[in-house]
């Protein structure tokens, strides 16, 4: 019952990211998940040390906050301070990753945050942390009590919006010609990504996210001729990934969202060699198709 | 602070392991490469923890040999995925650095589960503990300082020129793919001999925020790598400092919070800097 | 003083993106309409912050657009080259993406709209190639998608930013055909170019900019060897 559970926890983490990640990867913003998901930690110790209680909700309240707030920075240092585009991610994330730990080993007994569980989380701990009832009713995972509602937004929020995000991610000149809020739909964008990412935090941690959020969507854009087509592809990827990586570090006793990264990023290769269109040896077509273009 | 002869070691190795950061790292500012780094800190895990398989110890050199390995991979592969695909980027940095970051958790959590007796200390690599650097180390940190002293005085010129003006190297006969190559193995032996003090994802962070630092004050080289040093040694002072005085404070993350504050001084009065509150006249 | 003009620009000063840097000052302007409008200048000369203005995506800091009929609508088509040609999407989706802005959020697509699209594309030549990936067309092939998502707008002015960039001197003699035709029809079409040997068989119209306005007329009065040194070889401070 709990590998279901865990397998059923990781596929639902990998189905919200690689959604988001579609969007994030075809709009070059796939490192901003990087940023984001270091950034969380200090906002979740600081949201747990200004409500005193590991409740659920004020730690994604604080952390998603803190998420938010990374894209902001990001943006402002690379647009105002005029500092170089790799530099300014890479001050902002690792600054926030430093007050994290900082914070999380000062109070490392009031808070019970694991530093590893910080980098690269526990799914199995994640499954055994039940949501019992004051009459022992157990209702399972609390993760799951999040991670489904989670997942419903995204899914409205993408069905909703399907072709306003379509035109946006194609042609953003385009959108902002013909009147959508651009501005908005980023921060939406970003607050569902900062969101999903506190949310996977302490099953798979900050550094593995980022491989939920980008390699499924990027496996997929290399087969895919649409984007539904790819978002679909995504899950798909996530979903294989999830089950065979959980099987695996059971077999090989090791970590089992390490191992979940792992084969996403096999998945990965064997589609960059062998894919029908951009793969590696079939490249001689595409790089006909450029001399077309050209 | 300095009566007790750990702590003057420990900050003796901080000092010299910033400084190893700050040149590296300038020079793949200058490539707008610094999340490379980055990428490179988080490849090299899986290459440790193999040697560590193989050897069963904890020797310098295998460990060496592991990360440079598994660092070069992580960089050939990017260039290979790069020239190959569509894909962004960012998108295939992320590829990258998560696979192999993914693949060092996996063969870290196997070992650990192994119960190997001399594994204890492995998981330092991840977030850094400077307090175990010993005079041993120092040694290792202080002759990479020096070789990456004397490389550049000796290759300098060619590894500004190679941000700049790559084609004017080829044209006279001088291989990029060399001088590429070169500044690569120095950027991964400065992380794996820096990472047991401050761990993967902080390394990245001396390596990246000094060259930035340097910048809002001059377009120079030199004197961006002056300045970078001058803040990356001020910081480090802050960090070893601070943990002595507050023993549960680690150092690495107090390293960067003083970097970061350094970069805000800069970024307010940096003469460079674009959002400087108020000009400097030259004199 | 034009008779007819459908936009009139007075005094208007636009920054860069996020820069407090002026890209154009003070420019006033009349634009024809019915008529193939070139707008020329060199590189950071404000051409395509001009006509983004003209738009609407960038705010001006001071000054009047007026486009003289209320009930003009503009189409837009960007650079080519700020597009991900890889991304996953059929020219029919791309040329639908004109009808978007009348049916805004939660309007579904119907087959009038299918058919609309099918029409248009037929237009610029490309129904044939109506469900194929983006990625597989060539650049003039892809410009010409973004003329038939612009058709669909069915706007009563055009505005294209370097529409004959990379694209092959067939497929411009084809689109300049097609704009043509849309102007005879009284639709204003405004082109940022950059390739001066063909401005005087294009264009009916020229406005010559560099941070300021150096000429604004038709094109034999206008493209005049002092008017290129001026838009070209001067320094503007």
């Amino acid at each position: 019952m709990s590998d279901i559970l865990t397998i059923l926890i990781a596929s639902l983490i990998g189905i919200s990211c690689s959604i988001l990640g579609c969007f994030l990867v075809l709009r070059r913003m796939a490192l901003l998940t990087d940023a984001i998901s270091h950034a969380v930690l200090p906002g979740i110790v600081i949201a747990f040390l200004l409500s005193q209680s590991r409740d659920t909700f004020f730690m994604v309240l604080g952390a998603g906050t803190f998420g938010f707030f990374t894209s902001f920075l990001v943006e402002w240092l690379q647009q105002k301070g005029k500092i170089q585009a790799d530099a300014s991610i890479g001050i902002v994330f690792t600054f926030f990753f430093a007050v994290g730990i900082i914070l999380v080993t000062q109070y490392t007994q009031e808070i019970d945050l694991d530093q590893e569980c910080v980098l690269y989380g526990d799914l199995l701990h994640v499954t055994l942390d039940v949501w019992l009832l004051t009459d022992g009713t157990n209702l399972g995972p609390k993760t799951l009590w999040l991670l489904v509602p989670l997942l419903l937004i995204i899914i409205t929020f993408v069905v909703i919006f399907y072709r306003t995000l379509q035109i946006i991610t194609f042609d953003i000149v385009f959108a902002q010609s013909i009147g959508i809020p651009v501005a908005l739909f980023h921060y939406a964008l970003t607050a569902l990504v900062s969101f999903t990412t506190v949310t996977s935090f302490e099953s798979v941690g900050a550094i593995l996210v980022v491989a939920f959020f980008i390699i499924p969507p990027a496996t997929a854009q290399l087969l895919a001729k649409r984007l539904q087509h790819m978002i679909i592809l995504s899950i798909i990827f996530s979903i294989v990934a999830s089950l065979l990586g959980y099987y695996l570090s059971v077999i090989f006793n090791s970590s089992s969202s390490g191992m979940i990264v792992v084969v996403a990023g096999l998945l990965f290769l064997l589609v960059f060699l062998l894919a029908p269109r951009g793969g590696y040896f079939n490249k001689k077509k595409l790089s006909h198709a450029a001399t077309l273009s050209s | 602070m300095l009566n007790s002869y750990t702590t003057l070691i420990v900050l003796i190795g901080v000092i010299l392991l910033s400084i190893n950061c700050t040149i590296i790292g300038t020079y793949n500012y200058l490539q707008k490469k610094s999340l490379l780094a980055d990428v490179v800190a988080h490849s090299i895990l899986p290459g440790i923890c193999l040697s560590f398989l193989l050897t069963q110890e904890k020797d310098f050199l295998w460990l060496f040999i592991g990360a440079f390995i598994t660092g070069m991979a992580s960089i050939y592969t990017i260039d290979f995925i790069k020239r190959a695909s569509f894909l962004g980027e960012d998108t295939i940095l992320g590829i990258v650095l998560s696979f192999f970051f993914g693949l060092g958790i996996v063969l870290l959590t196997y070992i650990q589960n192994q119960g190997f007796s001399e594994q204890s200390g492995l998981d330092n690599f991840l977030l850094g503990r400077a307090a175990s650097i010993l005079i041993s180390d120092v040694k290792i940190i202080a002759s990479v300082t020096l070789i990456l002293v004397v490389t550049i005085i000796l290759l300098g010129r060619l590894f500004v020129a190679i941000a700049f003006d790559s084609a004017f190297l080829s044209q006279i006969g001088i291989s990029t793919k060399l001088i590429q190559l070169i500044i690569s193995t120095l950027t991964i032996m400065t992380i794996t001999v820096g990472i047991q003090a401050v761990g993967i994802v902080l390394i990245a962070a001396i390596m990246i925020i000094p060259p930035a630092i340097g910048r809002l004050w001059s377009y120079q080289v030199s004197r961006i790598i002056l300045i970078g040093l001058l803040a990356s040694i001020l910081s480090s002072l802050i960090g070893v400092y601070i943990s002595y005085t507050f023993p549960r404070s680690p150092t690495g993350p107090w390293i960067v919070v003083g970097l970061v504050g350094c970069f805000l001084f800069s970024l307010l009065f940096g003469t460079q800097s674009s959002l400087k509150v108020f000009e400097i006249r030259k004199i | 003083m034009l008779d007819n003009p459908s936009i009139v620009i007075k005094d208007l000063s636009v920054s860069y993106t996020n820069e407090s840097q002026l890209a154009i000052e003070k420019v006033s302007l009349e634009i024809p309409s019915s008529k193939l409008v070139g707008i020329l200048g060199p590189n950071g000369a404000g051409k395509s912050t001009l006509i983004k203005a003209i738009v609407g995506i960038l705010k001006p800091n001071e000054g009047l657009i007026n486009i003289v009929d209320n009930n003009y609508t503009i189409a837009y088509i960007p650079q080519k080259e700020n597009i991900d040609w890889h991304f996953p999407i059929s020219v029919m989706e791309v040329a639908l993406m004109g009808t978007y802005k009348t049916k805004g959020y939660f309007g579904r697509l119907n087959q009038i709209d299918k058919k609309n699209a099918t029409k248009y594309l037929a237009q610029v030549g490309m129904d044939a190639y109506k469900y194929r990936k983006i990625s597989d067309l060539s650049g003039g092939q892809q410009q010409r998608v973004f003329i038939a998502r612009a058709l669909l707008q069915e706007p009563d002015i055009f505005l294209l930013d370097e529409p004959f960039s990379g694209v092959d001197m067939k497929t411009q003699a084809l689109i300049i055909d097609i704009l043509q035709k849309l102007a005879s029809n009284g639709k204003t079409v405004i082109i940022v170019h950059h390739d001066l040997q063909t401005v005087n068989k294009y264009f009916d119209w020229v406005v010559m900019i560099n941070k300021q306005v150096i000429t604004s007329a038709p094109t034999k009065v206008a493209f005049i060897e002092e008017n290129i040194q001026k838009t070209y070889y001067t320094f503007q401070n």
